[in-house]
């Protein structure tokens, strides 16, 4: 694993201090309070009967502490306002998690402890700020808070405390939770050179094989009325005496669906800079993808099989969309194995993909049910490409018993049984992918920028090509 | 206690210092209880580990009724010394207990606060000691009264400390 990149600062705006969520509670008194109350009472009431000075003297300091505890303490609730900074990072980005006291007469110490959170890493690293209030302004104690994976986490919940003088009232609400922060993923770096097979849309920047206006160059024809002037080519006109025009391909946008395999998550997730599990891969290329297609004007659709009360983002282009689609994969959970997701996911295969879209569908090739979508769609004449998104150290026979682990959680009773039995799941994987590649569905590896190049080009050419589909 | 910020345990510290001096203080002043100090000190062990429990009051308690049983009656500048000493230790027992479980234990306490509970607390112990002053010097004096009017006098101030006590008990009042 690589040593964690520093925390850079959201590009998105905070939550003013003001608009931070309100706490409330009340004083109480102190266990230390009453032992004080209590004891120096006992103390200097027994000792003056029973004539004992000793007990007398001994009481006497718990007694002031306690008269100077009730006559300073706080009289009205206190002003807190707490929660995260930013609901929105981006993986490896960090936010504070911040409480702001403003002055009370009577409240003095203000303690903050934040509860762990999965893929977060903490500054300071025992997630506890104490603070001494002043009296002249407000007080802020603040925890960072580093997310290194996507997903739509609560950080926290925390545990607030403010005390009064000697620590003889307190005033704690339970559990101070905050609104759920959402971790879009951190897109690999993705280009592809290659233009879509076939664009079958409005204005863009994909060569489509219907004539328009477009840059590059289709035919030299006859003119025909509605052409216009600066289209005719006048060698050809001159030399056949009559008038002939430049025609075009046009330039259109292409539809690009991405269909993200949520059924399994396997591997080892350790957030930015460490391991990726096949989820990671999956989203992070998916969120690569989109803010490729989307950047060139194409349009990209997404739906994330196998994932709980995630609804399918439909086609559309810009920049928002962009916004949506990685939040949408921020959202994305992996399935558990029920039957309930196996029905869903029958239920989420069911989408609709218009002719001349090209489909990505990024899968670990473990659920049988994805990769034979992909089959079925290539054989209605749709363009398809599989991304194989299953980490390269688990797609080897020979595994390391502890990423074992991760994919059979019983490997550590039986480990040779499990070692043999993932070995033959690859063995069942190679061959299904075989028969998907055989069957005119390329698989390619996820490699970052390229990784859809050649297949494309493969793909374009066989699209111009004639060939029997099944509708 | 691994995870636990050093000023937490220098506070934790001072109460084990401040029980265990009190200890030794009650054997300094002619008195002790071996059975007693056996106690004494393994209760400072869980108070040590459990500051936020009822463990401090009664190990407070207990080294008062450990001075009062066993310690003969102070005479002399040397004994009325160390209750005082005493007295200041038990104040020190109390007041590093209540800053053990004020603040979030793994986090370091500020500067500001720790120089302002010093501060308080110096106040206090000097606080004790005209009353620590008083009782030396009236310990030998025959004060002359009625003794029916001595008991309704005690009554009444365990009334009125009682008043206080139900007082303390209730939360302040809120005003937003």
């Amino acid at each position: 694993m690589t040593a964690p990149a520093a925390p850079t600062v959201p590009t998105v705006p905070a939550v003013p201090a003001a608009d931070l969520r309100p706490v409330r509670a009340t004083w109480r008194p102190t266990p230390a309070h009453t032992r004080a109350t209590v004891a120096g009472l006992f103390l200097v009431v027994f000792g003056v009967m029973v004539r004992r000075p000793e007990l007398l003297v001994l009481g006497t300091p718990l007694l002031v502490v306690s008269l100077w505890s009730f006559t300073s303490r706080p009289e009205r609730e206190p002003v807190v306002a707490a929660g995260p900074r930013h609901l929105t990072l981006r993986e490896g980005q960090a936010t504070r998690w911040v409480a702001e006291v403003q002055p009370q007469r009577g409240a003095e110490d203000v303690g903050l402890a934040l509860m762990g959170t999965p893929h977060t890493e903490f500054d300071p690293a025992s997630r506890a700020v104490a603070a001494s209030m002043d009296g002249t302004g407000p007080t802020s104690v603040a925890v960072a808070c580093r997310s290194v994976r996507w997903g739509r986490r609560e950080l926290g919940p925390a545990v607030l405390g403010i005390s009064s003088a000697f620590g003889a009232y307190r005033w704690a609400p339970d559990v101070v939770a905050s609104q759920p922060v959402t971790t879009v993923p951190l897109p690999d770096h993705f280009s592809a050179r290659v233009p879509v097979p076939r664009p079958d849309g409005l204005v863009g920047q994909n060569r489509s094989h219907h004539p328009g206006d477009g840059g590059e160059f289709a035919d030299i024809r006859q003119f025909r009325f509605g052409d216009r002037l600066r289209r005719v080519h006048w060698p050809v006109s001159i030399r056949t005496g009559q008038l002939h025009v430049t025609a075009t391909h046009a330039d259109q946008d292409s539809e690009v669906i991405l269909l993200v395999d949520a059924m399994h998550d396997i591997g080892a997730s350790q957030g930015v800079g460490g391991r990726s599990s096949s989820l990671d891969n999956s989203v992070r290329a998916a969120g690569a993808i989109a803010e490729h297609y989307l950047r060139t004007g194409d349009r990209v659709g997404l739906h994330v099989l196998g994932a709980r009360e995630l609804p399918a983002l439909d086609s559309a282009a810009g920049r928002n969309h962009l916004r949506r689609v990685l939040d949408t994969l921020a959202r994305a959970t992996s399935a558990d194995g029920t039957v309930a997701d196996e029905k869903r996911l029958r239920g989420q295969l069911r989408h609709r993909v218009p002719a001349g879209a090209l489909v990505i569908v990024l899968t670990p090739a473990i659920s049988r049910d994805v990769l034979g979508h992909a089959l079925a769609l290539s054989r209605r004449g749709i363009s398809v490409i599989t991304i194989d998104t299953l980490p390269p150290e688990l797609a080897s026979g020979t595994i390391e018993p502890q990423l074992l682990e991760t994919v059979l959680p019983q490997a550590t009773e039986s480990p040779e049984a499990s070692s043999l039995a993932w070995r033959i799941r690859l063995l069942e994987r190679e061959h299904e992918m075989l028969r998907a590649r055989e069957a005119g569905v390329p698989i390619v590896p996820w490699s970052g920028p390229g990784t859809l190049d050649i297949v494309l080009r493969d793909l374009g050419r066989r699209s111009r090509a004639p060939r029997v589909v099944s509708r | 206690m691994s995870s636990m910020s050093l000023s937490h345990r220098l506070l934790r510290t001072v109460v084990a210092l401040a029980s265990l001096g009190l200890v030794a203080l009650v054997y300094a002043a002619g008195g002790g209880l071996n059975l007693m100090a056996a106690a004494l000190v393994l209760g400072t062990g869980y108070a040590v580990r459990r500051p936020e429990s009822v463990a401090v009051s009664v190990l407070v308690i207990a080294h008062a009724v450990h001075w009062a049983v066993s310690a003969p009656m102070p005479e002399g500048l040397g004994p009325w010394l160390a209750l005082l000493a005493g007295a200041w230790l038990v104040l020190l027992l109390h007041v590093s207990a209540s800053a053990a479980v004020t603040w979030p234990a793994v986090a370091p306490v500020p500067r500001a606060a720790l120089r302002r509970w010093g501060l308080r607390t110096l106040t206090v112990a000097l606080a004790t000691v005209p009353v620590w002053a008083v009782s030396a010097a009236t310990r030998d004096q025959s004060l002359r009264g009625e003794v029916s009017m001595t008991y309704v006098a005690l009554a009444a101030l365990t009334l009125l400390c009682g008043a206080l006590y139900a007082m303390a008990r209730q939360a302040p009042r809120t005003r937003r």
